[in-house]
């Protein structure tokens, strides 16, 4: 097999999962299509070190190493109540709370307010779907401190939700 | 465990949980990936400039400018010593049971470069005609938007000439990096290894993501050796050797080490 069909593999398999991965790590929309393309530039240049079975974890690690460099580079992270009065004031909130594509908005906003460690584990098990095992292999740590960030970041996206639903509903109550 | 979104009581928790299914790759991403690696590979540094006398040196660009880049980028191939007419010595890594166990290289020595499907960037050469860069056909309508480091502007060789700003827009940032050590390599092709370590110090103040650093670091070490600088040479490529020891330029990098 050519070097160029391993890679045209892998893009076709795995394209969809790493681009996603890239805009739930916080990659903006206009930039996620070059960070993935970086995360397959990077891996092409390591095909070698890649294990049969691991490719998902291994185009993982990357895209998660991508994304944090790419939210470094962006302007500095929004300050969770000034980017929620943005979305709040915009439209009346009954109809945030039905609109899925604002919703999805929303929830970007909400996972850039997480703390990055907690986000990272967060992603990848309530919506990338992926066991705690295996997280902990992308993330090379262990499955016990996987346990504990998954804790803490339940509770600070239910915290984070909380607050931002109470903002939804008096758009103009913390002002 | 369970996930939250069917663990919870909050139907604003589930609402949010679920609209990230929405979150879908574009229809043509995979391709234009493919098609920016293709692009970013046919045009990464092969050429070997050493001790070689310049005409030598462009001969070696011109007829290694187009070798092998699939196999260079993932199977940590590079290019030997070039010696005589156009006989090569291919290196490969050491067989590992992994993907790359898979990629037996199945072309005949020598044979062409993977070309970019959708993409016909100008053959690289040692005096490439501006026009055949900066032709707009270069460039596929559907290629992702740009963000290109600023191009030199202060070339006076043709063989680093830059490109118009209508070349590098429309293209990726990859395709653009690669465009810019695309230059340097060329300039060092051609006998200009100071006009190369300008372009490269010009990627590496500009580049906005660095993605091909190791790629603009081998070819500094390549540019400084072919200006006699060896000692400066010597000791770049012993940190390169150090970061980056089973990089696909590696091999290479040891060369310019042991003087070959």
């Amino acid at each position: 097999m050519r070097v160029e069909t391993a890679l045209r593999a892998l893009i076709d398999a795995h394209y969809a999962s790493i681009w996603r991965l890239l805009r739930r790590y916080g990659v903006t929309e206009d930039k996620t299509d070059d960070a993935a393309q970086e995360v397959f530039w990077i891996a092409a240049r390591r095909l070698s070190d890649i294990k049969p079975g691991s490719e998902s974890a291994f185009l993982y690690g990357i895209a998660i190493r991508v994304a944090a460099r790419a939210r470094r580079e962006r302007e500095p992270r929004r300050v969770e109540s000034a980017a929620l009065e943005t979305f709040a004031d915009d439209k009346p909130s009954a109809e945030n709370l039905v609109d899925e594509r604002r919703a999805r908005e929303l929830l970007n906003r909400v996972l850039d307010s997480m703390e990055e460690k907690l986000r990272e584990v967060f992603v990848l098990f309530e919506l990338e779907e992926i066991e705690i095992p295996m997280i902990a292999e992308i993330l090379a740590i262990p499955v016990g401190t996987v346990g504990s960030r998954l804790r803490r970041a339940r509770e600070e996206f239910s915290a984070i939700a909380k607050r931002v639903r109470a903002q939804l509903s008096f758009p103009g109550g913390r002002r | 465990m369970k996930r939250l979104i069917t663990e919870t009581d909050q139907a604003f928790e589930r609402m949010l949980l679920r609209s990230a299914r929405l979150d879908v790759a574009p229809e043509n991403g995979a391709r234009e990936a493919m098609e920016a690696l293709a692009a970013a590979a046919t045009r990464l540094p092969t050429v070997d400039v050493g001790p070689p006398p310049l005409d030598a040196g462009q001969l070696i660009a011109k007829r290694l400018g187009t070798l092998g880049a699939w196999k260079w980028l993932g199977a940590g191939v590079v290019l030997g010593g070039f010696a005589g007419a156009g006989a090569m010595a291919i290196h490969r890594s050491p067989p590992s049971p992994s993907i790359a166990a898979t990629l037996a290289v199945d072309a005949p020595r020598g044979a062409p470069v993977v070309r970019a499907p959708a993409e016909s960037f100008p053959e690289p050469s040692p005096a490439p005609p501006a026009a055949a860069i900066s032709s707009p056909a270069a460039i596929p309508p559907s290629a992702p938007r740009f963000r290109a480091p600023a191009v030199p502007a202060t070339s006076t060789s043709n063989v680093a000439e830059a490109p118009s700003q209508a070349v590098t827009e429309g293209l990726s940032t990859l395709k653009a990096e690669a465009a810019a050590i695309d230059r340097a390599r060329r300039a060092l092709a051609s006998g200009s290894p100071g006009q190369a370590i300008e372009l490269l110090d010009r990627y590496e103040r500009e580049s906005p993501t660095h993605v091909l650093a190791p790629d603009a670091w081998a070819l500094r070490i390549q540019a400084e050796k072919a200006r006699g600088n060896d000692v400066v040479a010597k000791r770049l490529a012993e940190k390169f050797l150090s970061q980056y020891p089973s990089d696909p330029h590696a091999e290479r990098v040891r060369r310019v080490l042991l003087g070959q």
